[in-house]
């Protein structure tokens, strides 16, 4: 590391194995509440989101940690480990949906919980590889670059998965969209 | 002419944009309703996903969890100190083990306990004692007797001393024991010492 440059997620990820606490409480300052916010996304449950989260600094930390900077970076290798977590528990129901949301013009009059609802059941029943690139680029807009890194693949397989998703989210969401219009148009 | 499939990227990137189509695409809209379908679809679709987004946004995660992983971090390190230290005692152990085997098998030559036998040795060229080889090595502090003996010279070899020139008859001799009873070193004496 230079002098006044931020360390690396990989050189904090080293410090943190080698028992720096600091360290620690420094990774999970810098990914905590991404990996939170994908398991959110992708589970729609808040316990089993924090659960997860918990578990991947458990696994990092733990003798377990198989990181690898040649295959990619910490956050990768995080993100992954969230992933497999989330994929071997059971599917999911949106819990988000508490609070009714009120809107001004008609999109937003289109979105109610029943659509939230619907559209984390549609990103949920997404293909692995399709839905996390929605979460990566349009839920935590991140650049196709990024989502490229983090999902280690090339931008254009993210550039074409992306615009697959959209399509079949768009289609899941459709019977709903129509049925908002009809009432839109009285 | 551009047909609906290449349009597919720019409603795609448009939409989620978040501003309205470009001339271009406004004038292909205006004339296909499959893409215009498309377009409706996926600028609402955008907007729902940025509502999804401001309510996970507003997600906190629990200090809890942060304090869960410290606690555990703190145990494994607690852990790995612990048996770092466990392999320090059994390596220590080993060793003294080791010194302990040497000592019972080369007495004298590799156990610093076997200082009493070196001084022994150092006394016998004074008082012409010569030590038994491979005798156990005496304790410290160990008392030791004398006693005179009539020796016959196989007695000797048989315990590793030389016999050269004493002949076949017995010879007197003084022995030094320790308190186990064995012999540790042999003085042969004149017969007018006796």
């Amino acid at each position: 590391m230079t002098a006044g440059m931020r360390p690396t997620d990989e050189e904090i990820y080293r410090r943190m194995r080698g028992g720096d606490r600091s360290a620690l409480a420094e990774l999970y300052e810098r990914l905590a509440g991404r990996i939170h916010r994908y398991a959110l996304y992708t589970s729609g449950r808040r316990q089993m989101a924090e659960e997860v989260t918990q578990e991947v600094f458990l696994r990092l930390m733990g003798s377990g940690g198989r990181f690898d900077q040649s295959r990619g970076s910490v956050e990768a290798y995080a993100y992954g480990l969230a992933r497999n977590l989330l994929r071997r528990m059971p599917k999911t129901v949106s819990a988000l949906s508490e609070e009714p949301f009120s809107g001004g013009d008609l999109l937003d009059e289109l979105i109610d919980d029943e659509r939230t609802a619907a559209l984390y059941e549609a990103l949920a029943e997404l293909p692995v590889g399709y839905r996390d690139v929605v979460v990566f680029c349009d839920l935590e807009e991140r650049s196709y670059e990024e989502a490229a890194r983090l999902m280690q693949c090339p931008v254009g397989t993210v550039r074409s998965r992306l615009h697959r998703a959209r399509q079949l989210l768009a289609a899941k969401l459709a019977p709903l969209n129509a049925t908002a219009f009809e009432v839109g148009a009285r | 002419m551009v047909g609906c499939r290449e349009w597919t990227a720019k409603v795609v990137d448009d939409a989620r944009g978040g501003m309205g189509p470009d001339e271009s695409l406004r004038e292909h809209l205006a004339t296909c309703p499959v893409c215009a379908g498309r377009w409706r679809d996926e600028r609402v679709l955008t907007r729902e996903l940025q509502i999804l987004n401001d309510r996970v946004s507003d997600a906190r995660l629990p200090r809890t969890g942060f304090d869960a992983v410290v606690r555990e971090f703190d145990r494994q390190k607690r852990e790995r100190r612990s048996v770092r230290t466990r392999w320090t005692w059994a390596a220590a152990a080993a060793a003294a083990t080791l010194v302990m085997v040497l000592v019972v098998l080369h007495p004298g030559t590799t156990n610093p306990a076997s200082e009493p036998d070196t001084s022994l040795a150092a006394a016998s060229s004074e008082d012409g004692f010569v030590p038994v080889p491979y005798a156990p090595a005496l304790a410290q502090g160990e008392f030791v007797t004398v006693l005179r003996e009539e020796l016959d010279p196989a007695a000797l070899v048989r315990m590793g001393l030389p016999a050269d020139g004493l002949g076949e008859d017995p010879v007197m001799a003084d022995v030094m024991v320790g308190e186990d009873g064995f012999p540790r070193a042999v003085r042969v004496t004149k017969d007018s010492d006796f």
